[in-house]
């Protein structure tokens, strides 16, 4: 095979077909990850103060000692002698309304670019401040935010999208290193999983279901039939590990998605772990979705054209010449 | 004619170079994630490169690692705590619900680390002494939630809080009036 014709099967399975498909689906990434982390932070701002104030639940110091210390900190905030209409409380409240604010205007699409960094900032803010209690979402949400200073998740649902849409010509490579990026991100939490016995023999999908956070049912069934728990491990091996055949794979990528959603959404009911799972769908939203060659397989074709079928409202007889 | 062919020469070569810089830039993101999560040594100060770029791996957070559960799923981990009053003993309750309650379990996953664990229980000690003024000491317990095999749990065992460690601590103020004695 030529050079040429190489790069031309490349592109052909790892470059965006359809640019504007691929557009829409980084806004509705935009759209879903603002959201998401406007939640977290209006379900978590009652508890702020304890969470990342100097003297909450833990210490300042060793939340310092925990965060990266080129990462802004709430204390960067606070005036050494502080009057008492400018305590902590009241810095972590107006640094927290500011946060609200950029990610308001991140997830309506207006002034994206600057309201994406300035969302960053604060999110590396309270990350940083809190950083014994934060958790693998903080970090992939530092991630995402970083991303959508990259990548043009503006052209489309948001407020300030208007006339022609501009498509850059650097959108292709921006999806494939996004997709490269969740490729690495799930293939190295498979490969790590897959080094250790109880992923393989199914006991850790039997302690994950165990522990005291599960609270939506008893999984105690479960080692009544051992089988289940095994074949939840290896479906949850299949998916991480398998993910990086989406960078090559057009037509996995529809099967990934779906893959990926229904872990995550798995994750969520069981763990509660709502943040962390929408984010994550958030980015295999942006990485995935949208790749024009999505077929059905013949069987799921088929079904789906009998059911339309059943379901297309036909013309009733005599209305079209009445 | 000429113009408009120069014109789009010249487009051309801005689109080449942006895409080169676009694939440049993804090059060195990439590299720079993967370094992270194959070499996790490669953020120590020694590291003279990990100086400059530890604030881009922080800023973007490429300097993560995502072994998520991995290679093993944990045992949970639970702090609890008791202030004393005189001779009341009070259990401190820390009001943290629904998404701040993941929050206090990444906190308490925090004591399966030896080096921070000491840190943690001092910080639920001093959290517990400042609720209650009252109080001149905290015990804070620490404990592990051990679910059995499958095969244990047909034979009938079935998971609890297992006691790993109890701290006692006192305010320092307190131990110089008992004249240095511990409690």
């Amino acid at each position: 095979m030529t050079r040429a014709a190489l790069l031309h099967k490349f592109r052909r399975c790892a470059l965006e077909e359809d640019p504007a498909a691929a557009a829409r689906m980084l806004a509705v990434f935009r759209i879903v990850l603002g959201t998401a982390l406007l939640w977290q932070a209006l379900v978590t701002a009652q508890d702020l103060p304890l969470l990342v104030s100097q003297f909450g639940l833990i210490q300042g110091t060793l939340n310092e000692a925990l965060a990266a210390d080129v990462l802004p900190r709430v204390a960067w905030f606070v005036p050494a002698p502080s009057p008492a209409w400018l305590a902590e409380k009241h810095v972590i409240y107006g640094l927290l309304s500011l946060y609200l604010i950029s990610l308001f205007f991140l997830t309506v699409g207006y002034k994206t670019k600057l309201f994406g960094a300035a969302s960053l900032f604060f999110h590396l803010l309270f990350k940083a401040s809190g950083a014994a209690s934060a958790y693998g979402a903080h970090e992939l949400s530092t991630s995402a935010l970083f991303f959508c200073l990259i990548l043009p998740v503006d052209r489309f649902y948001s407020v300030s999208a208007r006339g022609p849409v501009f498509l850059p010509d650097t959108l292709d490579i921006g999806r494939f290193g996004l997709r490269a990026y969740m490729s690495l991100v799930y293939v190295s939490s498979g490969i790590e999983k897959l080094l250790g016995a109880p992923w393989r023999n199914g006991e850790a999908m039997w302690n994950f279901l165990m522990r005291p956070e599960v609270t939506v049912m008893d999984f105690g069934w479960l080692s009544q039939a051992p089988w289940l728990a095994l074949l939840g491990s290896w479906a949850v091996l299949v998916i991480e590990i398998g993910y990086g055949l989406c960078l090559v794979a057009p037509r996995a990528r529809l099967w990934w998605l779906v893959g990926t959603f229904l872990l995550h959404f798995g994750i969520a009911i069981t763990a509660n772990l709502w943040f962390f799972s929408f984010t994550m769908m958030a980015l295999n939203i942006a990485a995935l979705a949208g790749s024009p060659r999505w077929e059905l397989p013949p069987l799921a074709r088929h079904f789906g054209a009998r059911l339309l079928e059943v379901v297309r409202p036909r013309p009733v007889s005599g209305e079209a010449t009445s | 004619m000429e113009a408009a062919g120069l014109g789009s020469v010249g487009a051309a070569r801005g689109r080449s170079r942006r895409r080169a810089l676009c694939w440049g830039f993804w090059a060195f993101h990439l590299t720079f994630c993967l370094i992270f999560v194959t070499w996790p040594a490669f953020r120590t100060r020694a590291n003279p490169l990990w100086r400059y770029l530890r604030v881009y791996g922080a800023y973007t957070g490429a300097s993560n690692a995502y072994g998520f559960f991995a290679p093993v799923v944990p045992n949970a981990r639970r702090v609890q705590v008791k202030a004393l009053c005189g001779e009341r003993s009070i259990p401190v309750e820390i009001p943290l619900r629904g998404e701040s309650r993941n929050r206090l379990t990444s906190i308490t996953s925090l004591t399966s680390y030896r080096q921070i664990e000491q840190g943690v229980v001092a910080s639920f000690g001093a959290y517990a002494l400042g609720k209650y003024p009252c109080a001149s000491a905290a015990l804070v317990t620490v404990e592990y939630f051990a679910v059995p095999s499958m095969a244990d749990y047909r034979r009938g065992e079935r998971p609890r809080w297992k006691l790993l460690r109890i701290y006692p601590l006192t305010l320092a103020s307190s131990l110089k009036a008992g004249g240095g004695r511990r409690p």
